[in-house]
């Protein structure tokens, strides 16, 4: 079909507008928004889709919003031999009219006019394949449906040479596909109604199982029932019999049991006198025994006796050993004590001589911290007393010095008395007497006033006069500071301080030098300690000599004589103890022996006394006997009773053997068995009993279930079944295998028609990429990779853009496939994710199809398509209003 | 004195190939003919009627079942004996001591229990040979007869069951019938009549003219030569004249051998069912035999298929007979391109031999109807 005019009025925001369109070629539509020219393609589709009296949602879509009047489209086309225009008004006063001027003239109006319009479409058009060719906004990178579209199969043949497809093949393959599916499920499996028919006949073959078990277990208890009452029957006969057995033995046993009670009455007797034999032979063998047991105990008696004699002199030989040897340890253990005693001298001997040396030398450790105690306690004394520490010594110090200078300047600052010797002469000044040798000279200070006396001769007296009077004042004062530092370390001048400071240091060393005589000398005892020690020691000094004992040896020379002789003592003390113990053990040995054969004789005593004693009594008892009952009574007795007993066994004896005769344990015996055996018989006969009681109560219920008609029923149930089951299975393997041969045929054919189809989009796509681009075209026509210098790479993969164009090529190559049979290539804004260089190359490849197809381009922006050659570009008109949606 | 011999009702028997409706139908029929039975015996004035064995198709028949037995044995005004058969023998399961059937039995219907004579009617007994168990080990008739006095001035009639050994294949079944004891017997005049069960198909048997198979009254299989009759009985001491009345209602048809090869033949099978009377009481079981094409099985698939809808059952054995595709099974159909491919390669496939040939017509059975469906 070409599209030739179109003319909207009322449609959407479109007052009205025709469109002229180039048949073969290339037209652009510009349109001033998407919208507007996108009504173009809907329009068409809308034109022939819908009654004009349709109000579908589609339709309803398209009515202006402003205005209350009827959208309208008209469109004048060709398509195969025939040329018309198609009107429709729809929602207001709707009309159809369809006008056809080639090649017959003809007029349609209404329900009619649509009915002619589809027709005359359905006779020269495909239109699955224009619909799926048709590109709409955002589509533009999604591929064509382009599998089952009959006139590109159709086309495709004839380009692969091949013979025309049959038009109906492809809607037989969906149908045989939509057969197999009432049977098998995607996965190849049955349906469920298969299943369940399946089901359905398994249940009856239960259900028939089940009839024939319980059939099978009624026929087994027919069987159980007649044998079990055949075996009753039999046993009843044997219970008879039994019966009737049993009768017989016990009168039979009766019989016996009366010759049985008399054989038992002589049996007694004959025991009864047998026991008195018996009696009378004991009493015998009792004489006879008494005896023997006489005789015997006198021959015990006698070996009793001498035994006792022999212990007992054994006995006193082993008492005089033991006295023995008690009398040699006695003086054994004399021995001993004797040098214990030399040996404890001998040590008190060394004790005595140690100690005398300990005595001297602690007594002269003693006498030295001794006199050191005397020496510091005096020393503390005058440390007591003597103030004149070094701290005071250094204050007079001081103070004389200050007295020396203040006189000193004195001195030089006041008169003198200056005196030259003539001849010796006494004087006294200053209350002292001296006298002035010849020749000498003296000068003798005034410091206030000095009075020189010449005994005798003059009183001369010297006055400084008022000039000193200062240094008078000072030096005073300086001595009283002298005489106050003396006053306070309690002497009366410098140099008595200076002693007494050095009588102090003496003390202070007097009192340290105790200290360490007591380390040295009390070492590790204390000072009492010390004195005991030495009290204790002198005590023993002192008082030993005396104290040992008279006529003892001579107390050795010194401590090392006295320690060899204790040593020597106590080696003579271990051997003699030694001794004592040796002989210790043997008189223990000797006292047990003789305490054993003390023991034995005793013994020995004891049993020769018992024998006595025996004897004496059983020579009474034999004696009393005798009196009582003579040996020969006693022999007569026995002979008699003997006699007896033996006649009455004998009676026994005959009454024993006529009982036996009749076999009463054989009798028994058998009785036993047949009552046994009718026990048993009748136990089986009520256990039968109780199993066909059994029997006949399973058949009562059974055998009135109607299992014979259930049975039927269940057995016709699994022929229906499976005569169902035989037909479904077989139409749905009949469905598998032509669907399966289908399928293989269309895709070999359809192997075989990608090729042209291929051959066309690689042709186009080369003008695009270059000389090395490929295509591989899948089963269902679509571009399923593309190639390109080797590469290969999956339609999905490749970027939005090369989709695009891919996409366009292909519906391209349809579309030059189809041609003559094909709709216009109507494409909504395609190449928008084109980049501008191949916008060129996609220019070419349009124009190319230009040439054989009818192609109209829809866009709001018409520089995408400056490249397409000759065109004719067609604008829309502005629209009246916004676009509802 | 004029009596009814019947036997084999086998009153509970269902048949697999009939519909749920078809088997309604027939389990009616056999109810209805007990009551024809009743209405002979009245029409033809016997004086008691004899079944010889059978009545039941198993001691484990529903109760409801042996109830509407009962209930249709109550038509009978006079004495009715019932004689256990094989399928429904005096065992410890039988049916004629279920409380079923106890509870219902009208006065007049005995069961022959043993083999005592039972006197029926004045100057009548009738000697009868029970089956107590499924498999007898010698034969019950002879047994009897071989115990049983001279009938003096009485009219004996001996009831038994079972396959006689003059028509029995089996020679070694031990309970079969011997056909000489009796007619000894009968020449000896212990006793009269021997009245058979067992076989379906109504049969004298020997040369006395006193010895018959009634048959069963309703028949119950294609391989019954002579079922749905009942005899009337008219016996004395000195003769014995047997008449054969109808009861059957219904039909086991046999075709064992149709030509299906020309679109003749199909007609000829459509003719054949149409001309069949009875037809919702008919059984038909047709052998198919020949081949036809694909188009032609269709046409015959419909006619069969309506005979179907109109007899009580129709079963068609395909063994002998295939669908063969042909060419002019597609010509009309213009099959061209994948299709066409198709249509060729199952073609090969169904001349073939082996199974895979059979799935192959059915294939392209489908492929035709759904292409005509289409068209």
């Amino acid at each position: 079909m070409k599209i030739l005019r179109l003319r909207l009025a009322n449609y959407r925001g479109i007052d009205t507008c025709e469109v002229h369109f180039r048949p073969t070629g290339v037209t652009v539509v510009v349109g001033p928004n998407e919208a507007g020219k996108t009504s173009l393609a809907e329009a068409i589709a809308l034109l022939f889709d819908n009654l004009d009296s349709s109000s579908r949602q589609d339709v309803r879509a398209v009515k202006p919003v402003h205005r209350d009047a009827g959208p309208e489209i008209e469109l004048e086309a060709e398509s195969g031999q025939y040329h018309f225009v198609y009107f429709k008004r729809f929602l207001k006063r709707p009309e159809t009219s369809l006008v056809v001027t080639r090649p017959v003239a003809e007029n349609f109006t209404g329900r009619e006019a649509h009915q002619r319009a589809e027709s005359i479409l359905e006779e020269t058009l495909d239109t699955d394949l224009w619909r799926a060719l048709l590109v709409t906004q955002g589509q533009a990178f999604t591929q064509a449906k382009l599998a089952d579209q009959a006139a590109l199969t159709a086309a495709l043949d004839r380009a692969s040479g091949g013979s025309s497809q049959d038009p109906r093949g492809d809607s037989l393959h969906a149908k045989v596909s939509a057969e197999v599916a009432r049977y098998w499920t995607d996965r190849g499996g049955p349906r469920k109604d298969w299943q369940d028919l399946q089901e359905r006949a398994n249940q009856a073959a239960r259900e028939v199982d089940v009839c024939r078990q319980q059939i099978a277990a009624i026929d087994q208890d027919i069987v159980e029932f007649d044998r079990v009452s055949r075996a009753l029957q039999s046993l009843g006969v044997r219970s008879a019999e039994l019966r009737k057995n049993v009768d017989a033995l016990r009168k039979t046993l009766r019989e016996i049991e009366v010759l049985e009670v008399a054989a038992e009455k002589s049996r007694l007797k004959a025991e009864s006198l047998g026991k008195s034999a018996e009696a009378a032979a004991k009493t015998r063998a009792a004489r006879a025994d008494l005896i023997r047991n006489t005789k015997t105990a006198r021959e015990s008696l006698e070996l009793a006796g001498s035994n006792a004699a022999s212990l007992a002199s054994d006995f006193q030989n082993a008492q005089a050993a033991v006295d023995e040897v008690e009398g040699s340890h006695l003086t054994v253990e004399r021995d001993a004590s004797t040098i214990e005693a030399v040996a404890d001298l001998r040590r008190r001997d060394a004790e005595y001589l140690q100690g005398k040396i300990d005595l001297e030398l602690l007594d002269e450790r003693r006498e030295r911290v001794e006199s050191a105690r005397v020496e510091a306690a005096k020393a503390r004394e005058t440390l007591a007393r003597n103030r004149a520490d070094d701290k005071r010594l250094v204050a007079i110090d001081e103070a004389e010095r200050a007295v020396t200078i203040a006189g000193a300047k004195l001195d030089s600052a006041s008169p003198s008395i200056r005196i030259k010797v003539q001849a010796s002469v006494r004087i006294e000044s200053d209350g002292k007497r001296r006298t002035l040798r010849e020749g000498t000279e003296e000068t003798i200070p005034v410091p206030e006033e000095v009075r020189l006396i010449v005994p005798g001769s003059a009183e001369i007296t010297v006055a400084a006069g008022t000039s000193t009077g200062s240094l008078q004042r000072k030096l005073a004062e300086a001595r009283v500071s002298l005489a106050s530092a003396c006053s306070s370390a309690g002497v009366d001048s410098p140099a008595e301080a200076r002693r007494r400071n050095t009588e102090r240091h003496d003390a202070d060393a007097a009192v340290a030098r105790l200290k360490h005589v007591e380390k040295a000398d009390l070492r590790d005892l204390t000072w009492d300690e010390l004195l005991t020690r030495l009290s204790s020691l002198t005590r023993l000094v002192k008082e030993y000599p005396g104290a040992r004992p008279s006529g003892s040896p001579q107390l050795p020379r010194n401590l090392d004589a006295a320690k060899s002789a204790y040593d020597a003592a106590r080696e003579e003390l271990r051997v003699v103890r030694s001794r004592v113990v040796e002989s210790a053990a043997e008189c223990d040995r000797a006292r047990k022996r003789r305490d054993r054969l003390q023991t034995d004789a005793g013994e020995s005593e004891g049993v020769r006394r018992a024998s006595e004693g025996s004897l004496r009594r059983l020579e009474q008892d034999l004696d009393k006997a005798r009196r009582e009952v003579p040996d020969e009574a006693i022999e007569e007795q026995v002979a008699q009773a003997q006699k007896v007993a033996s006649d009455a066994a004998e009676t026994y004896t005959l009454a024993n053997t006529a009982c036996s005769q009749k076999q009463p344990e054989k009798v028994r015996e058998l009785l036993a068995t047949e009552e046994a055996s009718l026990g048993s018989t009748d136990r089986q006969i009520a256990t039968l009993q109780k199993t066909a009681a059994d029997v006949r109560r399973r058949l009562d219920v059974h055998g009135e279930a109607g299992l014979h008609e259930r049975l039927l029923a269940a057995e016709g149930k699994v022929y229906a079944a499976q005569r169902e089951l035989a037909g479904l299975e077989r139409r749905a393997k009949a469905a598998q295998l032509l669907l399966k041969t289908l399928t293989t045929h269309r895709d070999a054919v359809r192997k075989a028609y990608v090729g042209p189809l291929q051959i066309r989009i690689e042709a186009l796509g080369r003008i695009l990429f270059d000389q090395s681009f490929a295509v591989e075209i899948d089963g269902e026509l679509r571009i399923a990779s593309r190639t390109q210098h080797s590469v290969t790479v999956p339609f999905d993969s490749l970027s939005a853009g090369t989709r695009e164009q891919l996409s366009l090529i292909a519906r391209v190559a349809c579309a030059q496939l189809v041609a003559a049979e094909g709709g216009p290539l109507l494409l909504d804004d395609v190449l928008g994710f084109t980049d501008p260089e191949r916008l060129h190359a996609m220019g070419a490849i349009l124009r190319i199809g230009g040439q054989s197809c009818q192609i109209v381009l829809l866009t709001s922006d018409p520089d995408r398509y400056a490249h397409v050659g000759d065109v004719e570009v067609v604008r829309l008109p502005p629209l009246s209003l916004p676009m509802r949606n | 004195m004029k009596f009814l011999h019947t036997s084999d009702w086998q009153l509970g028997m269902t048949r697999h190939f009939l519909s749920k409706e078809a088997q309604g139908r027939f389990s009616q029929a056999r109810f209805d003919s007990i009551r024809s039975i009743a209405r002979v015996a009245a029409e033809e004035q016997c004086a008691f009627v004899v079944v010889a064995g059978d009545i039941f198709e198993s001691n484990q028949v529903d109760r409801q079942t042996v109830h509407r037995a009962l209930e249709a044995l109550r038509e009978f005004r006079v004495p009715v004996l019932l004689l256990p058969g094989n399928h429904d023998p005096l065992d410890a399961a039988t049916v004629y001591r279920s409380t079923s059937f106890l509870g219902k039995r009208p006065d007049n219907v005995h069961v022959i229990e043993d083999s005592q004579p039972i006197r029926v009617v004045d100057g009548v007994e009738v000697v009868g040979a029970p089956w107590t168990s499924k498999r007898p080990l010698d034969d019950l008739l002879a047994r009897v007869l071989r115990g049983l006095p001279p009938a003096g001035g009485t009219l004996r009639v001996a009831v038994a069951h079972g396959a006689v050994d003059t028509l029995s294949p089996d020679g070694s079944s031990p309970s079969r019938i011997i056909v000489a004891a009796a007619e000894e017997a009968l020449s000896q005049r212990q006793v009269h009549y021997v009245a058979l069960g067992d076989r379906h198909s109504v049969t004298e048997v020997g040369s006395s003219r006193r010895i018959w198979y009634s048959g069963t009254p309703e028949p119950t299989d294609y391989d019954e030569v002579k079922p749905g009759f009942v005899l009337v009985v008219d016996a004395d001491r000195e003769s014995c004249s047997v008449t054969e009345v109808a009861t059957g209602t219904w039909r086991f048809t046999e075709w064992p051998e149709i030509s299906a090869t020309s679109p003749e033949d199909i007609e000829s099978v459509r003719q054949r069912i149409e001309a069949l009377p009875d037809k919702e009481r008919t059984v038909l079981k047709a052998r198919l035999k020949g081949a036809l094409s694909l188009r032609l099985d269709a046409t015959l698939r419909a006619v069969l298929d309506h005979g179907r809808d109109l007899l009580a059952a129709l079963e068609v054995r395909e063994a002998d007979y295939v669908v063969v595709p042909e060419g002019q099974d597609f010509e009309a159909l213009a099959f061209s391109g994948f299709v066409r491919a198709t249509a060729e390669e199952l073609m090969t496939k169904a001349k073939a031999e082996g199974s895979s040939a059979g799935e192959a017509r059915d294939a392209l059975a489908l492929l035709i109807r759904l292409t005509v469906g289409e068209s």
